[in-house]
C-alpha cells in the first residue's frame, strides 16, 4: 500500500508545543486541526511511503509506543479529511487492537472547518446584534432597541 | 470583501447619503471627550452633562480621557436630543433613537465594539471572557449567551483580574490586552446591566500577559461539569471559530493565535450551573 500527501499547493502547517498542528488549505478553503497522533503521522507521510514506515516514522518522530494500529487509525483520519490518499488497503485492525495499542497515546483526532463555516462564525462573533446593521443608507427609523436594555 | 469590511464601506457610504446628523442644537463640543486605545481613537458627544455621564461609563471608563477632535477620530459616537427622543449617530450614521438616553446605551456598547474590533491594527480580537489568574490569562471563548459575562464576574469576585466579558485582545506575540468596556451582565431575561470591575472589587489588567488556559465550555442548563484537555491544535481553531475576524481575509491571525496557544491547556466541555464551573476553573488554574 502506498501513502502519500495529496496535492495541495497551498498549504500553511502551524505547529504546536503539544505535537499538534493546524494546517490552513487556501486552496481548497479548509482549516485542520490535527492533535498530537494525527500530527506525527502527517509529518510521517512526506514523499511516497508506506503503513509500515509510517509507523516507524510516528514512533521515531513521536512517541515510541504507538503501534502499527494506532497509525493505520492516524492515516485514516488523515484519509478520511483528504489529507492523504492511498492506493490499496489497509490491513483489517480490530477497535480492541487499536484501544489497546492507546496506552498514554492519544486517538487519532483531524477535526475541520470551512473557511465558510469560519466566516459565518465571524459575523456573529459579538454578544449583541447590531440594531441597524449599519445600513444607514435606509430610510432611517426611530426604534427603540427592546431586545437588550442596559441599566446603567 | 470581508464582512467586517464589507461593514466598513457601507458605514463609509452611508456618510455620503442622505441621513447625514441634523444640524446640533447645542454648542458643538459642549460636552465631548476623546480616548485612545491601542491606537484606536474615539470621539463621544452628548447633548447634556447627564447623558455625558451615561456615556462616560460606557466608553472604556478606566482609560484616561483626552483630546480628539471628531474630525481625527478613527469612531466617532454622538448622543444628540430633540424634543422627543434621543438619537445615536456613530460616524454621522443614525443608528437608533429613544425616549431616555439610558435606552440607547445598549446600542451605543454594540457601535463601540464592532467599530473598535473593525479598526484596531496590531491586535486580534476573540469573542471570549478573559480574565488575569496569577501570572496568566484564562480564556473561555464562546458564544452569546453562553455565560461568559457571568463567568468573568465571579472569576473577579473571587480575585481574578478582568480583561474583558467580550473580547480577548490578542496581539502578534499571543499576549492577550485588556478590553476595557463595561461587563454586561443578564438577570435572567433580556435586561443588562453595566457594571464595571471595581464595583466587583477588581481591577483591569493593565499590562499584557500569556495564555495559561482556553477553555471552551457549551452551557447545558440540566447538566454538569464535564470537560476533557484537548490539543493546542483544537485550542488554536476554538480560537479561530471564535474571532469577529475573518481567516480568508486575515491569515495572518493564525500566526497570533498559534502564539496564544503554543502555551496554553486547553480544554472542551459543558458546564451546568455558572457557581459550579467557576469552583472548577479556580482548581483547574491553581492544579496547572
Amino acid at each position: 500500500m502506498q501513502i502519500e500527501r495529496t496535492d495541495s499547493k497551498n498549504l500553511v502547517v502551524n505547529g504546536l508545543p503539544d505535537g499538534s498542528r493546524v494546517i490552513v488549505d487556501s486552496e481548497n478553503e479548509k482549516v485542520y486541526a490535527l492533535n498530537a497522533t494525527a500530527g506525527a503521522a502527517w509529518d510521517a507521510c512526506i514523499g511516497q511511503t508506506t503503513l509500515s514506515k509510517v509507523a516507524e516514522d510516528m514512533r521515531r518522530i513521536g512517541d515510541p509506543s504507538i503501534t502499527d494500529e494506532i497509525a493505520q487509525q492516524a492515516v485514516l483520519e488523515l484519509q478520511e479529511k483528504e489529507l492523504v490518499k492511498t492506493s490499496g488497503l489497509f490491513p483489517k485492525a480490530s477497535r480492541r487492537a487499536v484501544l489497546a495499542g492507546l496506552g498514554a497515546v492519544a486517538l487519532p483526532l483531524v477535526v475541520s472547518m470551512t473557511m465558510g463555516e469560519q466566516r459565518a462564525l465571524a459575523s456573529e462573533a459579538r454578544s449583541t446584534v447590531d440594531p441597524s446593521d449599519g445600513r444607514c443608507g435606509d430610510r432611517p427609523t426611530a426604534h427603540v432597541s427592546h431586545t437588550s436594555d442596559v441599566r446603567l | 470583501m470581508s464582512s467586517l469590511n464589507q461593514d466598513l464601506h457601507d458605514a463609509r457610504n452611508c456618510r455620503e447619503t442622505v441621513h447625514q446628523a441634523p444640524a446640533r442644537s447645542y454648542a458643538s463640543g459642549e460636552h465631548c471627550f476623546g480616548v485612545c486605545l491601542f491606537g484606536f481613537a474615539i470621539y463621544v458627544e452628548a447633548p447634556s452633562l447627564e447623558v455625558m455621564e451615561l456615556l462616560d461609563r460606557c466608553v472604556f471608563p478606566s482609560i484616561p480621557r483626552t483630546d480628539i477632535a471628531s474630525s481625527s477620530a478613527d469612531l466617532c459616537l454622538r448622543v444628540a436630543q430633540d424634543a422627543h427622543e434621543f438619537r445615536l449617530y456613530r460616524d454621522d450614521c443614525f443608528v437608533a433613537s429613544a425616549p431616555r438616553a439610558d435606552q440607547l446605551m445598549r446600542d451605543l456598547i454594540d457601535c463601540l465594539d464592532r467599530g473598535f474590533v473593525e479598526g484596531v491594527r496590531n491586535l486580534s480580537a476573540v469573542h471570549a471572557g478573559a480574565v488575569l489568574l496569577g501570572d496568566r490569562a484564562l480564556l473561555f471563548p464562546g458564544a452569546s449567551h453562553s455565560g461568559k459575562s457571568s463567568l468573568v464576574a465571579e472569576l473577579l469576585r473571587q480575585g481574578a483580574i478582568c480583561y474583558s466579558d467580550e473580547y480577548a485582545l490578542i496581539d502578534s506575540e499571543g499576549l492577550v490586552h485588556a478590553y476595557p468596556r463595561p461587563l454586561l451582565l443578564r438577570n435572567g431575561g433580556r435586561e443588562q446591566t453595566a457594571v464595571l470591575p471595581f464595583e466587583l472589587n477588581a481591577s483591569v489588567a493593565s499590562s499584557p500577559a500569556k495564555v495559561g488556559w482556553i477553555i471552551s465550555l457549551q452551557y447545558e442548563a440540566e447538566g454538569s461539569w464535564n470537560i476533557q484537555e484537548v490539543s493546542q491544535g483544537q485550542g488554536l481553531l476554538s480560537l479561530l471559530q471564535n474571532t469577529p475576524h475573518v481567516l480568508a481575509d486575515s491569515p495572518h491571525i493564525v500566526g497570533s493565535f498559534r502564539r496564544a496557544a503554543a502555551g496554553a491547556r486547553c480544554f472542551e466541555g459543558q458546564r451546568g450551573d455558572w457557581s459550579d464551573a467557576v469552583s472548577r476553573i479556580m482548581q483547574l488554574a491553581l492544579v496547572a
